[in-house]
């Protein structure tokens, strides 16, 4: 015989989106937990869409509340077509909460699991994924402030002295002008050097320090 | 031998993915780097093995400057008239100075520079990038 079954109203939320003939539209979107009576859950439905984006689209999924926002934000990027930056083990993406009237909250702690985050207030099943403007100068990864920089400002986000580097493109080979604004792309890489010159002394081997 | 920092900074340039190892060749130590990306042509591959010389006194501040390119290359079909140093055998492997350093008055600087950026710098021979003061 099967185990009686409860349907948990988790979260109602109304979004004012705009169809494509112009018109205001508001969408009501309900979810629902279903779960064995008795029973303690183990997993939790969630809701994930990209910061920003006007569409609002959404996917949803459940996960362990034993897992880690961390985890959380890695899924739910994936979900949603995106990949974290650098790297989803230590991503400068965000995840916040959305909450009543689509407010969105600070940026989370990705160590708290899902359980210890769900037995918070204000509560949410709902997540938006900040994807930032992650680029890399070698392999410095950091959030570019603007959309457009100069090279010289880069070089300051990456710690370094303009004074002394040349910013490239990757695989560029003349050097940005310093003081002229470069458009930014998530995951951009670009080189700072030092140049260099043709004919000195032998190389470091033959030092003895 | 004052390479701890040396040590460190490989260790952490290989955690992040990029393919550099410590090679100790004698009293010499190395970093040596895989996947050096060049244009090709005028190299006759997109990337090469590079060693860089890690002076025995680096933690000291003794500065990183030129670098080795394994053989055999090809450039232009021919020579690069700046690999034209020193040859040495490392890994079993044959490996050549490049004449590629820092310009007067803007050396390797500790404290700025480390073995990243040297990294950067030695590929920016491969794509005659930033060759202040070149004489070919």
């Amino acid at each position: 015989m099967s185990a009686d079954r409860v349907v948990e109203l988790v979260e109602v939320e109304k979004i004012n989106v705009t169809d494509g003939e112009g018109n205001e539209v508001i969408i009501e979107e309900t979810v629902l937990e279903v779960i064995e009576e008795g029973r303690e859950r183990e997993d939790a439905e969630v809701t994930v869409e990209l910061l920003h984006d006007p569409s609002h689209e959404r996917r949803h999924f459940r996960i362990a509340r034993e897992a880690t926002l961390l985890e959380v934000l890695d899924e739910g990027a994936k979900k949603l077509g995106a990949h974290l930056l650098p790297s989803a083990e230590k991503p400068l993406d965000l995840l916040r909460g959305v909450y009543k009237d689509h407010q969105v909250g600070e940026p989370l702690n990705l160590e708290l699991t899902l359980g210890e985050f769900l037995s918070q207030e204000p509560r949410t099943h709902h997540f938006a994924v900040e994807l930032v403007l992650a680029i890399r100068v070698n392999t410095r990864w950091r959030v570019a402030p603007e959309k457009e920089m100069t090279p010289k400002a880069i070089l300051a986000l990456a710690d370094l002295p303009w004074q002394e580097y040349s910013l490239y493109r990757c695989d560029g080979v003349e050097p940005l002008p310093p003081d002229t604004p470069v458009k930014l792309h998530r995951g951009e890489h670009f080189e700072a050097q030092r140049d260099g010159k043709y004919g000195a002394e032998g190389c470091g081997a033959d030092r003895k320090g | 031998m004052q390479i701890a920092r040396a040590k460190s900074e490989i260790e952490q340039l290989a955690a992040g993915g990029m393919g550099v190892e410590l090679v100790i060749e004698g009293a010499q130590p190395f970093a040596l780097v895989g996947g050096v990306g060049a244009p090709v042509p005028p190299w006759d591959r997109a990337d090469y093995d590079i060693l860089v010389a890690i002076p025995v006194a680096y933690d000291l501040g003794t500065p990183l400057d030129g670098f080795y390119i394994s053989l055999p290359y090809r450039y232009e079909n021919g020579e690069h008239n700046r690999v034209n140093g020193q040859a040495v055998s490392i890994r079993q492997r044959q490996w050549r100075a490049v004449s590629w350093h820092y310009p007067d008055g803007n050396e390797f600087r500790r404290g700025v520079d480390n073995i990243e950026s040297h990294i950067v710098h030695c590929r920016g021979f491969f794509l005659a990038r930033g060759a202040v003061n070149a004489k070919n």
